[in-house]
């Protein structure tokens, strides 16, 4: 008797054990699928480096996907230290209409007009090397973005001989950015501009600029930017480096970027080259970015 | 007492020693079946559909993983949200950075069993079940009945395919006001999968 109770309760203890097991085989199933599915790790690029493609002025590594089209209105209004007379700038303001396509993922090709010397601008951005993790991973992103410029102002003195190509300049750009969490994304900018025409023959036709620039992003929908471009090569003429510093406010349709910033033109030559005015004098103009984009292709 | 109990189950009890020998045979055999059972899928689907009188939004990710133990019923699956695409690349960027927050939570789960599993009842035309369980998404776990529909193949693949709708609320997935009448409050979610034995 005392032996068959002794093996009813070994086996029901065998079997309790049994079971015990085996449910912890099958809690277990998750982490045993996990070490699975590690194996299967891809390739991730790194998304939403910076909310839009421009960090304030300056191009971000963003491009607007394939079949999408971007299209940014920007507003620089008047200085800011002409006072309540024209209501702190906002009497008067420059404007650039962009409209950006996305020919693919990586490529964007785009064209746009600024009230600033009438300018029109035809501009190409590729991104050469995307941040990644995964196997072939890359831990910055690099992006080159090339813009030519065509002054739209009558001549100055038409009964001189003026050739078109003294309308023209151009900017070659290396963006290399680098998100480095949730929060912070980090860009170096350097960028070669080259103005055919220019305005004394103290002035260098190349100028190259060393832009860094980033963004923080306090919640999902809201980031602090900023970007300075100080001259690497001979500074024009009564030129300053552009300094801004702005906010982006993600509203889940548009985004909009709101910036105080010394430079008043709004494509590269003009904020690169010729941005005058000093933060510390009170040069400084207020302007926005608003930026919405269409799906082309579905 | 303990004394004579524990030398009358040494081995040289014959009847005993059959007994054990079964049950012994039996816990391994059970055991080895149990891991026999498993199958194992790479490369399901799911889909997810949101419809407001506005837009339909609909994405697609074919990084499911799932492991299922036949011989208990238990289920687990994982979708990396990262894996989720959609036709356009705004939306998948809002997707992972403004909702789901995919650096943060990686990963989407289900883990759990099969209510009134029998491992004796293959279904060859498709058993509609109900797995029981925990499902995980944007770092919140609400316990969950889903149900779905098991097919075992002629090859011994097993398939799963469910339906279930996701309220984001529940996952505490914000919705900001502005697109309130374009996001679903409630995401249809399909899943369909093939596992091979492991």
């Amino acid at each position: 008797m005392m032996i068959r109770r002794f093996f009813a309760s070994w086996v029901f203890f065998m079997i309790s054990v049994g079971w015990g097991g085996l449910t912890a085989l099958g809690q277990g199933l998750l982490d045993e699928l996990d070490g699975l599915a590690d194996d299967t790790t891809e390739k991730e690029f790194v998304v939403a480096t910076f909310k839009d493609s421009r960090i304030v002025n300056a191009q971000s590594n963003e491009t607007p996907g394939e079949g999408m089209l971007h299209f940014v209105i920007a507003h620089r209004f008047g200085q800011i230290n002409e006072g309540l007379y024209s209501l702190f700038g906002l009497d008067n303001a420059a404007m650039r209409l962009g409209l950006d396509f996305g020919v693919t993922d990586r490529l964007s090709l785009g064209v746009a007009r600024s009230t600033f010397q009438k300018t029109l601008e035809l501009n190409a951005k590729f991104q050469v090397v995307r941040q990644a993790t995964g196997p072939g991973s890359s831990p910055v992103s690099l992006t080159f973005y090339g813009v030519g410029m065509m002054n739209g102002l009558r001549w100055a003195a038409p009964e001189r001989e003026n050739l078109f190509s003294s309308r023209l300049s151009y900017v070659h750009q290396i963006v290399v950015a680098r998100k480095m969490g949730t929060r912070l994304s980090l860009a170096c900018i350097p960028s070669l501009t080259h103005r055919n025409l220019v305005p004394t023959e103290g002035d260098p036709h190349d100028v190259i600029t060393l832009g860094v620039g980033g963004r923080y992003k306090i919640n999902n929908r809201l980031s602090i930017n900023g970007e300075v471009h100080p001259f690497l090569s001979k500074r024009p003429q009564n030129v300053t480096p552009s300094l801004s510093l702005g906010v982006d406010i993600d509203t889940g349709g548009h985004v909009f970027q709101l910036h105080v910033t010394n430079a008043r033109g709004m494509f590269e030559r003009a904020f690169l080259t010729e941005t005058g005015g000093k933060w510390l004098d009170g040069a400084l103009f207020f302007g926005f970015n608003l930026s919405r984009v269409f799906a082309l292709k579905t | 007492m303990t004394t004579p109990l524990y030398k009358s189950v040494s081995l040289g009890s014959p009847s005993i020693s059959a007994n054990g020998l079964t049950v012994l045979i039996l816990l391994l055999f059970s055991g080895l079946s149990g891991f026999g059972q498993k199958h194992f899928a790479r490369s399901g689907e799911v889909q997810f559909f949101s419809s407001t009188p506005i837009e339909d939004i609909e994405a697609k990710s074919q990084a499911l993983t799932a492991l299922f133990d036949a011989s208990t019923g238990e289920i687990a699956f994982q979708v990396p949200i990262r894996s989720f695409h959609f036709p356009n690349a705004l939306m998948e960027e809002h997707f992972n950075e403004n909702y789901l927050e995919s650096e943060k939570h990686p990963k989407a789960t289900f883990a759990g069993t099969i209510a009134g599993w029998e491992e004796s009842k293959p279904a060859a035309e498709g058993a509609d079940v109900v797995a029981v369980g925990d499902f995980t998404c944007h770092g919140v776990t609400v316990p969950r009945e889903i149900a779905g529909k098991l097919t075992l193949n002629d090859e011994g693949r097993w398939t799963i395919q469910a339906t279930f709708n996701v309220a984001t609320a529940d996952h505490e997935i914000p919705i900001p006001a502005v697109v309130q009448e374009n996001i679903a409050a409630e995401i249809e979610v399909t899943v369909h999968v093939t596992l091979e034995p492991r």
